[in-house]
């Protein structure tokens, strides 16, 4: 006779453990009790105005600054204005500039035909050049009869 | 017959972006026009409304830029002249005497023709034109650079 059959004879087959009384009822509520507190997520900080305008008060500040600097450099390079204290040579490398010159040279009636000769080499429509102009006749004005004579 | 409208479509579509292309105008026809957008804003800021002295206007102002673009044209050539680089001082003295004088010939212009629209227009229009003469210079000025 084999161990385990002498074993089965004398016990049976019946286990001998048993679940105590109620403890399917009470094990989840048990385990909530002994688990320690979830810990429960921070909450966000609530910014201020000056909290959410910091970054880009920052940037411009930056900005700024780099504004700043680079025209106290354009300053110290003597460029961009016409001033007796600036070296000669370089009021006459100013003054070749058309831009500079003509209104301070040539601020007259006299001007007006090398303008509308360069104007016109510019363009080769009136809608391109009305477009640019930014003015706007009106009908009224517009359908003048103004013929002229080249 | 299938071939002949093949090709006439065929045609159409070649031709139609050619019409409908912008004309694009000669540097004469555009200063031609240039010449009468000017004389167009300047009867505008004017508020020139009469249609006579509308007309009116418009030849008395045509025959004063004559006289001075003539003027203008002696001045270039004048400073033509300099531009060789070898002038002599005494040239420049009197290409800059030539100059100062070119601006009095051109105000003494304007002060003529000032009186010639005196006779149909009112102080406060004369005023205006002139101002209105700047402001179309300044801003061909800016056109000229923005189109660089």
């Amino acid at each position: 006779m084999k161990e385990e059959d002498k074993i089965i004879e004398r016990f049976g087959k019946k286990g001998p453990w048993r679940v105590p009384e109620g403890y399917f009822e009470s094990v989840r509520a048990e385990i909530e009790a002994k688990l320690p507190a979830y810990p429960e997520e921070p909450k966000a900080q609530d910014l201020s105005v000056w909290m959410r305008m910091r970054p880009y008060v920052y940037l411009a500040a930056m900005f700024a600054g780099i504004w700043l600097m680079m025209s106290v450099f354009h300053r110290a390079g003597g460029i961009g204005g016409i001033n007796l204290d600036n070296p000669p040579e370089q009021i006459a490398q100013i003054l070749s500039d058309r831009e500079v010159s003509e209104p301070l040279l040539m601020s007259t009636s006299l001007s007006d035909v090398d303008l509308l000769d360069e104007i016109s080499g510019n363009y080769q429509s009136m809608e391109d050049f009305e477009e640019d102009f930014g003015y706007d006749l009106e009908p009224e004005f517009e359908n003048i009869d103004v013929e002229i004579d080249q | 017959m299938k071939k002949l409208s093949l090709i006439l479509i065929l045609l159409c579509a070649v031709m139609l972006p050619t019409f409908a292309q912008e004309r694009k105008m000669s540097r004469q026809e555009m200063r031609k026009e240039l010449q009468e957008y000017k004389l167009k804003y300047l009867i505008q800021e004017m508020e020139l409304r009469d249609e006579t002295a509308q007309k009116k206007f418009c030849d008395i102002y045509n025959q004063m830029e004559d006289e001075r673009v003539k003027v203008f044209k002696e001045t270039r050539a004048l400073k033509k002249r300099l531009n060789s680089g070898n002038a002599s001082d005494e040239e420049y003295e009197s290409v800059s005497r030539s100059l100062t004088d070119a601006k009095e010939k051109v105000a003494n212009i304007e002060k003529r023709y000032d009186e010639k629209f005196a006779t149909f227009l009112t102080s406060k229009q004369i005023f205006k034109m002139k101002t209105a003469e700047e402001t179309f210079r300044q801003k061909m000025r800016e056109l000229r650079h923005k189109k660089k």
